[in-house]
């Protein structure tokens, strides 16, 4: 019990990451996640399950839609983690804007702990933790996209969890793709690069990527069958052990990707 | 002679504009404000009133500036400006310059007035006429007529007067103040300048620079020689080392423009340092750049204290991509600086991110978010562009910061807002958000001068150039001044 909930910790902020790699334009979690606003107009409706290392009592769900008006965007999400005795309940918004050529979004997210039953009460009571982030792309090339998200800008409240620093990307293609991620140091590491390509084997998408302090990696595979995308993300850490994402998401595109 | 020291500059500064600024020797720990030189054209003038955010409380505290040009005069005043206050003025007298306020001026090389203070530096960039930024040597008067220069002031706690003189490319000066008298005798050619600056007890410095093109290559040099005791009076913390050896070289190549720079110094007997610094610019289309470097660095870079321990190697490399288009752009910079080969065993790590974007109403939005680790003991300094300064905050242990800027034009001006709100280490901001704003309204003094550049309401002013954007380095500092110069230029450097 007591190593689930040293290792809920480090799961508490990514409470609506689903199973797209990294810098993908179409990623439905980009926005609620990563403040990074989508390409395309579209609307969405996603939902995940994210079991941590291999624990049955540590399960992350979560739901998520996101509409579009003209180069607006929005996402609104839900996410649940945990047993009640010390799991938590996450809302999560996004709101930005988009073209086809650059992007920017905000995020937020307020996260409260399960171990109390929910009620009217106790919805207007101190306790929460609330963070707030900020993250824009812009395309540098026709097929060149370059990405700066930092989700945890601002906190407030019950401190977060997992320290998530500024996250600088580069992607290199559309659907087959390579792209390279250097994230910030925190206090008690020295950052993380990390090192990925995808391959797109219609209607299959497989992608893999590698990243450091410690060396681990994570592979994925996508399929898409008209609206409907189902994806399964696999991390491999050498001490924690796997974590296991899957993820089913509608979408529908408002206009073609250029 | 003054075209000639404007063309060395621009000669020294295009060859070496890569690296970046660094707060001088004279300032103190924790944060340090360069006051940007005014960009006014002729017969215009500028005034602007602000408030920001004072202390961690809910106080605040109001700012007025007032900037002016025309006629031969011009001028700055400043008041309630923590960083910045006071101001100088310029205005015409008697065929000459009359100049009263701050003063910052340069004789030659700098060694008896003006000096760099860095190794590596060529020329300062807070010194002398058309300096990119305005120093604050000392406060008082000058006077510059036909090749005549004399200013009396306050320099670094004691009353200054000083004379110099031209003849033709040479110059003669003569600085006295704190009980002491030092000479200086410099010429300043196109291509070459020196200086010789003594005191009546015989120590001395002296200090040569030249540039030029070996081939399609741009090459500057720098050598100083003389004695540790010698400093000077007006600026003793500007001294730098007696002896030092520097070199800059660039060449431009089909995909980038390479630049190699090198010095060698020595403070005094088993206190020497070196530098060496390699950097590719290039150019990625229209809007866009990437550039990265490495530097080797050994020894002190500022003149340690007798008992100080030895300084350890550091090697760094630094990546930088600048992309987008005007109306979005994104610049994306990380740097690694580490005691052993390779930048391992690292003592400092920076990752900054800047986004900008064209907002409605002809305002632009602009967001920065740094976030660095520094070991105990190691300094990095976050530069922070703002419309009349550029900030460099002081940074320590592990943090972040995030600063949002929007200007919009409003009532015939400009509102500037700022918000900053740093976490963790630095020695100077608290977790509550820091906030500014300011509004200016720059007008034409006289209607029917309408010849020059943008409208009246028009956004102007710098909001970070692209060597602001660098973080500080363990070293690195700007060198070169450049710029249009004044209308009503003096005679020296001032």
């Amino acid at each position: 019990m007591l190593a689930a909930l040293l290792l809920a910790r480090a799961a508490a902020a990514q409470d609506f990451s689903g199973a797209s790699p990294a810098g993908s334009t179409r990623a439905p979690d980009g926005l609620l996640d990563r403040a990074l606003p989508p390409a395309m107009a579209t609307i969405t409706a996603a939902a995940s399950q994210t079991r941590w290392w291999g624990l049955p009592d540590l399960e992350t769900r979560s739901v998520s839609v996101g509409g579009s008006f003209h180069s607006w965007r929005a996402a609104l999400g839900l996410s649940q983690t945990g047993e009640p005795e010390l799991g938590w309940t996450s809302l999560g918004l996004g709101f930005g804007a988009a073209s086809e050529r650059a992007g920017a979004g905000l995020r937020a997210c307020v996260r409260r702990d399960r171990d109390a039953p929910w009620s009217v009460a106790r919805a207007f009571t101190t306790g929460d933790g609330v963070e707030a982030g900020a993250g824009a792309w812009i395309m540098a090339g026709d097929a060149v996209r370059a990405w700066a998200s930092a989700p945890q800008v601002w906190t407030s409240g019950a401190s977060a969890p997992l320290v998530r620093p500024l996250e600088l990307g580069i992607r290199v293609g559309d659907v087959d793709a390579a792209w390279v991620r250097l994230l910030a140091p925190r206090a008690g590491d020295d950052g993380e690069r990390a090192l990925g390509v995808s391959l797109q084997v219609a209607p299959l998408q497989v992608w893999a990527e590698a990243r450091d302090a410690p060396l681990r990696g994570s592979v994925g595979l996508s399929a898409a069958v008209a609206a409907l995308r189902v994806a399964a993300r696999i991390d491999a850490h050498p001490v924690l052990g796997e974590t296991v994402r899957l993820s089913l998401a509608w979408a529908r595109e408002r206009r073609s990707h250029p | 002679m003054i075209r000639r020291v404007a063309l060395l500059a621009l000669i020294v500064a295009s060859v070496a504009r890569a690296q970046s600024i660094e707060p001088p020797p004279e300032a103190g720990g924790g944060d340090y404000t360069l006051e940007r030189a005014d960009s006014l054209d002729d017969a215009e003038f500028e005034v602007a009133i602000g408030a920001a955010s004072h202390g961690s409380g809910s106080d605040f505290r109001g700012s007025q500036r007032v900037s002016f040009r025309g006629g031969g005069a011009r001028g700055t005043l400043r008041d309630g400006d923590e960083a910045l206050s006071g101001g100088r003025v310029e205005a015409p007298l008697a065929r000459g310059t009359l100049t009263a306020g701050r003063l910052s001026p340069r004789w030659g090389r700098g060694l008896a007035l003006g000096g760099t203070g860095e190794p590596w530096v060529f020329t300062a960039e807070d010194r002398g006429v058309g300096a990119r930024y305005r120093g604050r040597a000392g406060t008082g008067l000058g006077f510059d007529v036909r090749g005549t220069s004399l200013l009396a002031g306050r320099f670094a706690g004691h009353e200054v007067l000083g004379a110099t003189t031209l003849a033709g490319a040479g110059a003669v000066g003569v600085l006295a103040g704190g009980g002491s008298v030092q000479g200086s005798v410099s010429l300043d050619s196109e291509q070459r300048s020196w200086e010789l600056a003594f005191d009546r007890l015989g120590r001395w410095r002296a200090e040569a620079a030249t540039s030029g093109a070996i081939g399609d290559t741009r090459v500057s040099l720098r050598a100083r020689g003389g004695l540790a005791t010698f400093r000077s009076l007006a600026e003793p913390a500007r001294a730098g080392p007696p002896r030092a050896l520097a070199g800059a070289a660039t060449r431009a190549f089909a995909l980038a423009d390479v630049s190699a720079f090198g010095a060698l110094w020595a403070w005094r007997a088993g206190e020497s340092g070196a530098r060496a610094a390699l950097e590719v610019d290039a150019s990625l289309g229209e809007h866009q750049s990437f550039a990265c470097g490495a530097e080797d660095q050994h020894g002190p870079r500022r003149e340690p204290s007798p008992r100080a321990r030895p300084s350890g190697t550091r090697q760094g490399w630094w990546c930088e991509w600048r992309g987008g288009s005007p109306g979005a752009r994104l610049a994306l910079r990380h740097e690694l600086w580490g005691t052993r080969a390779l930048a391992r065993d690292a003592v400092r790590r920076a990752v900054v991110a800047r986004a900008d974007w064209a907002v409605p109403f002809g305002g632009r939005l602009a967001f920065t978010h740094a976030v660095w680790r520094v070991r105990s003991g190691e300094s990095l300094y976050l530069p922070e562009a703002q419309a009349d300064r550029l900030v460099l905050r002081a940074s320590s242990g592990a943090g972040s910061r995030t600063r949002c800027d929007l200007r919009l034009p409003i009532a015939t001006g400009t509102i500037r807002l700022g918000l900053s709100l740093a976490t963790g280490g630095t020695r100077s901001a608290s977790r509550r958000p820091a906030w500014s704003v300011e509004w200016s309204r720059r007008s034409r003094l006289a209607t029917a001068a309408s010849s020059s550049r943008g409208s009246a309401n028009e956004i102007r002013g710098a909001d970070g150039e692209a060597h602001e954007f660098r973080v500080v380095r363990h070293a690195g500092a700007g060198e070169g001044a450049r710029g249009e110069g004044p209308e009503h230029h003096p005679p020296r450097d001032r």
